[in-house]
């Protein structure tokens, strides 16, 4: 028995720890912003009841995984989270946060023509697209993942964004 | 056998020179006998007062005897509670038993001892690895060594301690992996065993890969569990800070195990993950496929090896 246990650790040195594919850390991170700005920003008082809306354009199962679990755990003062996810620009509802990844970047002018009036935080991940009707775009700086505001994008949309989230933010006009 | 031979050689203790200035161990032999059984506490006394006497302390006998005492005394007791000072005892004896008579049949008779402290103390490396008595294991491991160097001066030692640094580190970082919360100073355990390993064996692929995944999951702990949704973004930017650097630190492990093995998948997987988590992309999806390919390439050779099956 004892000599099995030795073979055993034996056969685990050699063989491998493994990373767990699971874990996807950037999926977080950006989970942990997009909550971050809901609290920096103002949305105006008939986005202060009912739920509030995360929707996700695409399959991007890490990061809905990881909004789900957040919804589940945070609040936004009386408000729940509700967490989307729609497969194009023209299935958009009502909602306060529609968060564009890279490879469905190509559908931001569809986005923004579905939201006209409605006040919505576009939040992309390609660069540029915060000159293109963003108001915030996820950047990678130093390895790190970081990002840029355009200030005027988000008011345009009658959003308020504190002066905190500004500080932190690489600005864009 | 071995009670028999401690047996005889108390009764040639008793019944050589030395049997005058012993009566007090005769005394204690006799009780010992009298429980008819090998009573060890008092064969020790007696063979530590031999082992002073002018008359017998440079008979090889009586450290042979000795050597044989304090190895059962090793023995006697479950693994987690075996003294190594009781070991260490034993072999210094069968050594110093060698010394004062080098013939073939005493040097034969001694190291048959030592072998059996090996086995010993292998076994209770074995026994003992775990999460409450692990120290002992690590007591083991120390003394393992000396016996290895003494029954096989030819062999590299180094190799020795590879092997058991090794399973060392595995161990603990499995442990770790399984509740990183409660089993924190594992991880460090798992750390120091490889640096071991590196330290005399840099090319070992193993512990470079491994180290690898220790620093990187590190930097995963970090974000996955640390991370709360509260924190503001001042501490999310720190938090992103503190991983980076454990990403960072475990790169270099991870490309010195591809070179040294550029077809181990865990190797390319490892990468993949960690020019991911440090948004170099293009690297991540470069090392991605190549463990595609690797599957596809056993897939192949599967399918071959059905298909020859078939044909015969």
């Amino acid at each position: 028995m004892k000599h099995i246990v030795l073979v055993v650790f034996s056969l685990l040195f050699l063989s491998a720890h493994k990373i767990d594919p699971k874990d996807d850390t950037k999926a977080k991170i950006k989970a942990v912003y997009l909550y971050n700005f809901s609290k920096y920003i103002d949305w105006p008082e008939d986005y202060k009841s009912g739920s509030f809306v995360v929707t996700v354009l695409g399959a991007n199962s890490s990061l809905l995984t990881e909004l789900d679990k957040m919804a589940s755990l945070k609040k936004l003062g009386n408000q729940e989270i509700s967490v989307k996810s729609i497969s194009s620009a023209g299935a958009l509802e009502k909602s306060h946060i529609i968060f564009i990844p890279f490879e469905n970047s190509g559908q931001l002018n569809e986005v923004i023509s579905k939201i006209k009036g409605n006040s919505t935080l576009i939040v992309t991940e390609k660069q540029g697209l915060t000159k293109q009707g963003a108001a915030i775009n996820f950047i990678v700086k130093d390895n790190k993942q970081a990002f840029e505001l355009n200030k005027a994008n988000a008011e345009h949309y009658k959003l308020k964004v504190s002066s905190n989230l500004v500080k932190l933010a690489t600005l864009i006009e | 056998m071995y009670k028999k031979i401690v047996v005889f050689l108390l009764l040639s203790l008793f019944t050589g020179v030395i049997y005058a200035q012993l009566d007090k161990l005769r005394a204690a032999y006799i009780f010992t006998t009298q429980q008819d059984k090998l009573n060890l506490d008092s064969a020790r006394i007696l063979i530590n007062e031999a082992s002073v006497f002018p008359e017998t302390m440079n008979d090889a006998q009586t450290w042979y005897f000795r050597g044989f005492i304090y190895k059962e005394l090793f023995k006697r007791k479950q693994a987690a509670s075996r003294e190594a000072k009781n070991a260490e005892e034993a072999f210094k004896s069968c050594r110093k038993s060698i010394e004062l008579d080098s013939t073939a049949d005493n040097k034969a008779n001694n190291v048959q001892i030592i072998k059996s402290l090996s086995a010993l103390s292998n076994n209770t490396f074995g026994e003992t690895l775990d999460t409450i008595n692990y120290p002992k294991a690590l007591e083991c491991l120390a003394l393992q060594k000396k016996l290895v160097k003494f029954l096989k001066p030819a062999a590299s030692m180094d190799s020795i301690e590879v092997n058991y640094e090794g399973i060392m580190g595995s161990y603990f970082q499995m442990i770790y992996e399984k509740n990183p919360k409660k089993n924190t100073k594992f991880i460090n355990l798992a750390e120091e065993a490889y640096n071991k390993v590196l330290i005399l064996e840099p090319k070992n692929i193993s512990a470079n890969y491994n180290m690898g995944i220790i620093y990187y999951n590190q930097a995963v702990s970090l974000i996955m569990n640390k991370l709360d949704y509260d924190f503001d973004l001042a501490t999310l930017n720190d938090i992103q800070d503190e991983a980076l650097s454990w990403f960072k630190k475990s790169l270099p492990y991870m490309e010195k195990a591809y070179q040294l093995n550029p077809r181990r998948k865990e190797t390319l997987i490892g990468l993949s993950g960690i020019y991911y988590s440090l948004h170099e992309n293009d690297k991540s999806q470069q090392f991605q496929k190549l463990s595609q390919d690797m599957d596809g390439q056993i897939e192949k050779k599967d399918n071959q090896k059905e298909i020859d099956k078939g044909n015969h």
